[in-house]
């Protein structure tokens, strides 16, 4: 039950850039004096924040680890540009907010309901990368981390936590593990 | 109890097809089993031997046995495994934990050992739930399998047949046919009233094992036995050189006879019978 309502929470992370974008598109306005770029940038940040929050949250998760029989490395940060693209054209051309509720509806019942509703890259804000893994008997899995991995035998991870059964995020206690450089 | 390492517990569920039927229960540093400290003088498994509550059967090189799960041969990740559904609760068959990177724990689920009950926690807070689902997480395991020795240790066969499918070719009981061409044998005379149907269970695994012991016996050896068991069981019948198998206590002494149980101690010359045997050098490999 509240891993359904964490991935429901994922997934709005995810789909509500588009929102965003309508907003802007439209003009919206919630400060009246100042310019209005300060509300765009209030609108930005608050889906920056949830996904903040939304990776805190990753601890109340189930424990998994990778021990390091991996095969296959890929990475993926750039896999999500495609359909996010995607989601920018559309909130671009729903001309009235009553379509943006539909539009935003069909597209956050497939977004839940496929498994790449992490593809949020929001989290690159938060410096988290995203991997396709492959384990020796070929099963493919989507890691988040903060790690910067090049090679198979850089993939061992022991405070991974299961998002769903496809996709992992590495939590690593959010310090002082990532090894970059 | 925490270690460094994440440990896994998982089950084995029964489904149909051929798509993956193991599941991940959970993963954390807790140790869901301890290792036995009795673990170090196990004996290769012997159908009929009794074992000593301090000690396990073990069966070596055991990633090359047929029965082996592909689980166990395959190095073990537990992302590659689908979390286990409430709905499949009730379908577990076995469940296992991997620990330490190197240790299995298998404990077989029947489904009365999924107990639905009342339940009181006793603990800092008194918590009632009725209609809870659990397992106990028995002291020790069925099974245990160490990946670095590649050895699979137990205590009794017939707990972890349906884990290991196959295994019980081990215990193997000479079937009907095996059992009448033995007692059809020259140095054996049926009574009247006795037959291969009577034979029992426990005489017919004996049945199995002495057709093997025999093969490898030349004709000299084969009298010597036949000498052998006249002297240690005066009371059998016999007629025209042949023994006279009245019940299956006959057989028994026949059978015991042929696996070399009868023995007479150095003082007092006490003669007996050693009801489970090893050999020694074996165990003390």
């Amino acid at each position: 039950m509240g891993n359904k309502l964490y991935n429901l929470f994922l997934t709005f992370n995810a789909t509500s850039l588009m929102i965003v974008i309508f907003l802007i598109k439209q003009h919206c306005i919630i400060i009246n004096k100042a310019p209005n770029w300060v509300s765009y940038i209030i609108f930005i940040s608050i889906p920056v924040l949830m996904t903040g929050l939304s990776l805190l949250f990753t601890r109340f998760l189930s424990s998994d680890s990778i021990e390091g029989n991996v095969k296959d490395l890929e990475h993926a940060n750039n896999a999500y540009l495609p359909s996010y693209l995607g989601y920018f054209f559309v909130a671009l051309s729903v001309p009235d907010v009553e379509t943006l509720v539909f539009v935003f509806l069909i597209l956050f019942v497939f977004t839940y309901f496929s498994q790449t509703i992490y593809f949020n890259p929001l989290f690159l804000l938060w410096k988290r990368h995203f991997y396709y893994v492959t384990t020796e008997n070929n099963i493919k899995i989507f890691l988040i981390t903060r790690k910067v991995l090049r090679k198979p035998s850089d993939v061992h991870f022991e405070n991974l936590k299961r998002i769903n059964n496809y996709t992992f995020i590495d939590n690593g206690g959010g310090k002082s593990e990532s090894s970059d450089g | 109890m925490e270690g460094e390492k994440v440990n896994h517990l998982m089950a084995k569920i029964r489904k149909r097809g051929n798509d993956n039927k193991y599941r991940k229960i959970r993963s954390d540093k807790k140790f869901y089993y301890k290792l036995p400290e009795d673990l170090d003088n196990p004996i290769e498994y012997l159908p009929d031997h009794n074992l000593d509550e301090d000690s396990w059967f073990v069966i070596s090189e055991f990633s090359k046995k047929p029965y082996c799960l592909d689980i166990l041969k395959n190095n073990f990740e537990s992302v590659e495994y689908l979390q286990l559904e409430k709905l499949e609760i009730d379908k577990i068959d076995f469940i296992f934990s991997y620990q330490d990177k190197n240790e299995y724990y298998f404990q077989r689920v029947l489904s009365s050992h999924i107990v639905s009950k009342k339940l009181l926690y006793i603990g800092e807070a008194f918590e009632f739930k009725e209609n809870t689902k659990f397992i106990v997480i028995n002291d020790i395991p069925d099974a245990i399998y160490l990946k670095d020795q590649d050895k699979l240790y137990f205590k009794k066969l017939t707990s972890i047949t349906s884990i290991f499918k196959g295994i019980e070719e081990l215990y193997k009981e000479a079937t009907e046919e095996e059992t009448r061409e033995f007692l059809e044998q020259s140095f054996i005379c049926l009574d009247q009233g006795f037959s291969s149907e009577k034979v029992k269970k426990l005489n017919r695994k004996r049945i199995a094992m002495a057709i093997n012991t025999m093969r490898n016996f030349n004709s000299d050896e084969k009298k010597k036995i036949f000498d052998y068991i006249k002297n240690y069981c005066p009371n059998l019948e016999r007629k025209k050189g042949a023994f006279v198998v009245k019940s299956d206590e006959d057989l028994k002494s026949i059978l015991y006879g042929i696996d070399q149980r009868y023995y007479t101690t150095p003082v007092k010359n006490e003669k007996r019978i050693a009801n489970s045997i090893i050999p020694i050098n074996e165990s003390f490999k």
